[in-house]
Formats: C-alpha cells, sequence, structure tokens
C-alpha cells in the first residue's frame, strides 16, 4: 500500500507542477501577503518609523494658554496638529477618515488649564474615529500628556519650575536574545519575522484547498472510477493525495521561510522549525483530507474549501492580528489550527520557545490533523456505498 | 469468468437492478444493450466491484466478489469517460497506471511501449494528452484500461465520438485482445458494434435482463419478418390477390420467406421494376424488446 501511494502521490505532484495558476496561489501568492505584511510591520523593526496620527483641533478659547497647549502637542512625535476653523469641518474630515480626531477647546480653557487649585476643571472635546478605537487611546494620552505639561508650567511645585512634569521615565526592555557570539539582539530584527508566519499559513491552506478539489475533480474526469477498480485499497487514493498535499505543504514551508530569510527573518531555533513544520504538514493534510470528501461535487468542495480558509483564517489570525480581537474572538480562535500553525512558526522564529512551549501547538495541530485523516478515510468509505 | 447471481441494488426508492443473474464465459465477448436508465452502470459498477449491491453474489474467475486485490488483479476498466490525465502525457499516463496497477518495473517499460503500439500513440507518447485528438483520447483510455494485462475486461461504450478511422482501429484492437483470450464485457448503444463484435448479447432494461443469447437466435426469436418493398413496372396481373398495399407503384409486405414469395409473384405475372428486402437486426430485436418510448 505504501508503494501504491507513494505512486499517487508523485503523479499530484507532477500535476501540480504544471498547473500555473495553483502554484502561484501555493508559492507566489503568500510572497507578496508576506512583503507587504511585512513592510507593514517596520514598527517591529530597530528603527521604527511611526506614522503619525493627524487631530484636527478647533480653538475656541484662542488664547496664549490655549496656543501653548496646541504647540506641546503638535510638538509630540505621535501626534500632527492640524487647526479647522469649526467643528462641523473636523467632524467631517474624520468621518472621511483623513483625521484620527477631533480636539475642541473650549472658550474658557485658557482660564483654568493647568492651574491646580483652579474652581473648575478645564473643558475640552475630544472626538475618535469609530474605525480606530485603538489608536484613539494613543491620542488621549498625548491629549493627557499636553495637560501634564500646562500643569507643570502654571502650577509649578517648589524647586521645579521651568521643567516638565515627568511622573514616570519609562525605558524599554529587551525582549531579544543573545546570538552565537554573545552580541544581543533587542528586538524582533525585521517586520518579516512576524509576517511571514502568516504569509507561510496563507501558503498552506491555498494547497489544501487545491489538494482537496483535486479528488472531486478525479470524480468529475473519471479517473477515480478507474483508480478504484485497481487492486489497491481505496484509502491508498486519499492518502496519496494527504502525502501530496503534505510534501506541498513542507515545501511551501520552506520556499516561504528562505524567501523570509532572503528578506531579513530569522529563525531562532531550525530543530523546532522542524517540528512546526512537520506538525503544519500533518494537520492541513489531514484537513485537505475532511475537505476533500465533504461532498462529491466538485462546486461543493470548492465552496467549502473557501469557507473554511477564510473562517480558519480570520478567526486564527491569519487576517487580522490576535492582539486587536476581542476576549471572546481570542478564546475562538483556541479552535483555529491557524493560530496554533502560526504559534508554532513564531515560536521558532522569534518568539525563543523551547521544546515544551511548543509541545501545545504541536499537539493541536497533531491532533486536528489525524482527526481530518481519519474523517476523509471513513468519509470516503461512505460517500461511495 | 464472472458469475452474478440474484443481483440487486436501489438508491432510495428507485431500483437500478433487480435480480439480475449473468454468466459471461471465459474468451467470450458479451454486450450489455439496454436504453439509458436500463441498468447497466450500475451492474458494471457493482461487477467491477465500485458499488455495493444489497443483494446477490458476483464472483470473478473463482476468486470471490470484485473487491478482493486479487479478483482486481484479473479485471481492466476504460470507462466511458476519458479516464485520462489531461496535463500528463500519453506516456506519463500509461506508466502511472501501469505502476497503480501493479506491473513490475522489470516489465514497465516493455508494457508501456506495448501499450503505445496497441494505441498507435508512439509518435504522440511524449505529448499532453490534452492535446490529443477524441480518437487518440479513447484509443489511450483502452490501452490504460489493458496496460496490465488484465483476463477479465469491462468496455464502456470504448467507441463514443470518434471518428471511422479510430473506430475502426478500436475494433481491430479489441479484436486482438479477443484473440489473446481476454474475456470482454461491452456496453454500447451501438448496434452494429454489437453484431460484429459481441458473441453473445443480454438485452437489459428497467434492471433486468430481457434477453440473452447470439445476436442470430435473438433476431430469430424477436425479429419477426423480412420487410419488402417492391417497385412495379407494370398494373398487377387481373385478378391478383397483391399480399400488401399497393401505394402508386410501390408494393410493401412483410414476409419470412421474402425471396420465395417474390418468385412466386413473378410466376403470378406481376413486374417488378425493384425490390429491397429489410431483414431484422439488432436494433429491430433492441426495439421489440424495449420499445419506442423514449428514455429520460
Amino acid at each position: 500500500m505504501l508503494r501504491s501511494i507513494w505512486i499517487l502521490a508523485r503523479k499530484d505532484l507532477r500535476l501540480l507542477g504544471r498547473d500555473p495558476m495553483s502554484l502561484f496561489f501555493i508559492a507566489v501568492f503568500p510572497v507578496i501577503l508576506g512583503v507587504a505584511f511585512g513592510l507593514m510591520n517596520e514598527g517591529f523593526a530597530d528603527e521604527p518609523e511611526v506614522a503619525e496620527a493627524v487631530l484636527l483641533v478647533h480653538d475656541a478659547d484662542a488664547s496664549e494658554v490655549s496656543r501653548d497647549f496646541i504647540a506641546a502637542l503638535d510638538a509630540q512625535a505621535a501626534v500632527a496638529v492640524k487647526r479647522v476653523d469649526s467643528l462641523d469641518a473636523g467632524r467631517q474630515e474624520v468621518m472621511k477618515g483623513r483625521a484620527l480626531g477631533l480636539f475642541e477647546i473650549v472658550p474658557g480653557f485658557g482660564e483654568s488649564a493647568g492651574l491646580v487649585f483652579a474652581e473648575k476643571a478645564p473643558r475640552v472635546g475630544l472626538a475618535i474615529d469609530p474605525s480606530r478605537p485603538a489608536e484613539g487611546q494613543l491620542l488621549r494620552g498625548a491629549v493627557m500628556q499636553g495637560i501634564g505639561d500646562l500643569v507643570a508650567r502654571r502650577s509649578p511645585l517648589p524647586g521645579r519650575e521651568g521643567r516638565a512634569l515627568e511622573l514616570v521615565t519609562i525605558e524599554a526592555i529587551a525582549l531579544g536574545h543573545e546570538t552565537a557570539d554573545g552580541a544581543p539582539v533587542d528586538r524582533i530584527r525585521s517586520g518579516y519575522d512576524v509576517s511571514f508566519p502568516s504569509a507561510i499559513l496563507w501558503g498552506v491552506l491555498g494547497c489544501i484547498a487545491g489538494f482537496a478539489i483535486s479528488i472531486a475533480r478525479e470524480r468529475a474526469s473519471g479517473t477515480f472510477y478507474r483508480l478504484s477498480v485497481a487492486p489497491q485499497p481505496r484509502a491508498a487514493i486519499l492518502l496519496g493525495k494527504g502525502l501530496a498535499c503534505a510534501l506541498t505543504a513542507i515545501a511551501v514551508v520552506l520556499f516561504l521561510t528562505l524567501i523570509g530569510c532572503a528578506l531579513g527573518l530569522e529563525l531562532r531555533s531550525p530543530f523546532l522549525f522542524v517540528l512546526a513544520t512537520l506538525g503544519i504538514a500533518w494537520c492541513f493534510s489531514g484537513l485537505m483530507m475532511a475537505l476533500a470528501t465533504i461532498s462529491r461535487s466538485e462546486n461543493a468542495v470548492a465552496g467549502a474549501g473557501w469557507a473554511l480558509n477564510v473562517t480558519m483564517s480570520l478567526i486564527g489570525g491569519g487576517m487580522i492580528p490576535l492582539a486587536f480581537m476581542p476576549a471572546g474572538m481570542r478564546t475562538l480562535s483556541d479552535f483555529s489550527p491557524v493560530k496554533w500553525g502560526i504559534l508554532a512558526l513564531e515560536g521558532a522564529i522569534w518568539r525563543g520557545f523551547d521544546l515544551v512551549d511548543l509541545l501545545p501547538a504541536l499537539g493541536v495541530l497533531i491532533l486536528l490533523g489525524a482527526l481530518g485523516y481519519l474523517f476523509g478515510v471513513r468519509r470516503l468509505a461512505a460517500i461511495d456505498s | 469468468m464472472i458469475r452474478v447471481q440474484a443481483l440487486r441494488k436501489s438508491f432510495g426508492e428507485v431500483t437500478a437492478v433487480a435480480g439480475l443473474d449473468l454468466e459471461v464465459e471465459e474468451g467470450e465477448i458479451l454486450g450489455l444493450l439496454g436504453p439509458n436508465g436500463a441498468g447497466k452502470s450500475t451492474t458494471i459498477g457493482m461487477m467491477v466491484g465500485v458499488v455495493r449491491p444489497d443483494s446477490g453474489s458476483i464472483d470473478v474467475g473463482g476468486l470471490g466478489p470484485p473487491s478482493g486485490p486479487e479478483a482486481r488483479q484479473l479485471m481492466g476498466v476504460a470507462p466511458q469517460r476519458l479516464s485520462l490525465y489531461e496535463e500528463l502525457s500519453g506516456i506519463e499516463n500509461l506508466r502511472f497506471f501501469a505502476r497503480y496497477q501493479g506491473v513490475s518495473p522489470e516489465r514497465l517499460a516493455e508494457r508501456v511501449a506495448w501499450a503505445l503500439a496497441f494505441a498507435g500513440l508512439e509518435e504522440k507518447a511524449g505529448k499532453r494528452v490534452r492535446g490529443y485528438s477524441g480518437g487518440m483520447q479513447r484509443r489511450l483510455n483502452l490501452a490504460c484500461a489493458v496496460i496490465h494485462e488484465p483476463r477479465l475486461l469491462f468496455l464502456d461504450e470504448p467507441t463514443a465520438g470518434v471518428d471511422p478511422q479510430s473506430r475502426a482501429r478500436l475494433f481491430d484492437s479489441i479484436e486482438e485482445l479477443k484473440a489473446t483470450g481476454v474475456t470482454i464485457v461491452y456496453t454500447t448503444h451501438h448496434m452494429e458494434e454489437a453484431e460484429r463484435l459481441c458473441d453473445r448479447v443480454a438485452i437489459m432494461d428497467h434492471g433486468r435482463i430481457l434477453d440473452l443469447g447470439r445476436v442470430a437466435d435473438l433476431i430469430g426469436r424477436h425479429g419477426g419478418a423480412s420487410r419488402v418493398e417492391a417497385r412495379l413496372a407494370a398494373a398487377p396481373p387481373a385478378a391478383a390477390v397483391a399480399p400488401g398495399p399497393i401505394e402508386g407503384d410501390r408494393l410493401t409486405f412483410t414476409s419470412n420467406r421474402a425471396l420465395e414469395d417474390l418468385l412466386a409473384l413473378g410466376q403470378a405475372g406481376w413486374q417488378l421494376a425493384d425490390f429491397k428486402v429489410t431483414q431484422p437486426n439488432l436494433e429491430t430485436v433492441f426495439m421489440e424488446l424495449t420499445g419506442r418510448r423514449l428514455r429520460d
């Protein structure tokens, strides 16, 4: 049986090699994704270039204090201040996505702002683009920092006149590791360290979609019938596809990792990387088997493949980083093999996992793969009877 | 070579095969004829072991049911759909199916060379199947079915959609296989193919075999009389009794002894310009047994 599985797998690999569109989606498209997301992730690199958030300011107070406050805001690295003549104009700009927020300085601001013992606290208004709540929090922080500076200037503590109010000094803690020659590596070396695990999983998802549909296609073309009559176990047909899919997945992981390395990705543990790659290949080839036998119809398998891939990727962090998801979604992501695949690769690439750290992710991948293989083989027997 | 007893198969409420008995002798070609929906494909599916029967038994070459690996080793199938990998070349398809069917590495090159010659595809062996003509694909489809030297071959509409040259080549190939002792179960809608190739013919409908036998015997049992059409050179003799209706100068009648009746007409003074005798054939038998009602 092993020989027949290998014969089938070799045939499928040869067919894949002659299908340029499939190759594009398995190998080239994920590279494009990886590079694009890697460029977006420049913030992880050593010398980040942070895009400034545009804050619109409507100064209805027009006092010297408000002008100083606006200048202090503008001096902050994360904020670019732009004045607007009216609140309505500011609202329009924010709604159209041209600015992150709108800040209104209400008349009377200059009378009390920065005075610790003033009768009434100064009033300001703030609106944030509803689609960017996380960045909105940064903006609130910037406003508070500006107010703190005003307090330092207008209500100085004895002996600290003229010095900015600094309640705490935040220093960066290096999350990195040491290289073989002992030199410290403080951060993720490249944005590609973060973007390529997701891109690799996209490539693997392309793999399973392509192989899953090939069984339905063999049914339609009649080759499945011919193979079924051969003196080989029926399961060999499916296992042959599984082997071809697993080998392709391994090739995709290696190929994309090589591309990533060429761009600056750093592989911290080759041994764990090999384990992660094998776990991913096993898991996703098993899922391919389940998907392939879900229906006899090519269209149904294609539709199911698309739905499964998008869902797995969406909840697993392949589209939106898990960090940006609400708590409920993050719990749900535990059910997506994409999450565990990405985590296993990240563990080997930049998270500095040891074998024990990797085991949970590896265990989930092995379990899901085994369930997929089991379902596929049983379903294949049922579907034709 | 293959014996089928009391075979039944239903799909939901539809009975596809309703208690079928059939025995195919070693070395013969058995034609399986029937209208669409008669149950031929399901019967073949059960005979090759890809459809599980509800009841009944099948024995292949004394080796038991067709699901067993030894029985499968004896069988080859050329499905009606061209079951080939279009992105592989002809030689790659042959090598793949040969290996998968269990041809040993030592014999692989020899068998592939034989199959290419058998299909007349030596010059196109390295071209992708996608670029083959319909006839070339059909010939390759047959070659892939016999690459492992099966003793029992199932051919499902093996000449569908091919030109006369390729059809003649396929006939020659099938006769070549028969000469080597291969047993063949042949399904077709072309009556002349069955008449030419098959030793016996089974006519199926509604999941049952309506009759089975040599073509001549079937015609004798169900074909009825010959049809005679004659053109009169002159008016019929006075007081002569016509054997059938006359329309203008055309006389038509049916007869089991057409030539004797024509001679008798001449002796009775009938002057015939020409005549045509249409003998019953397998198509007549088929229509007689299965009716003229259109099937889905």
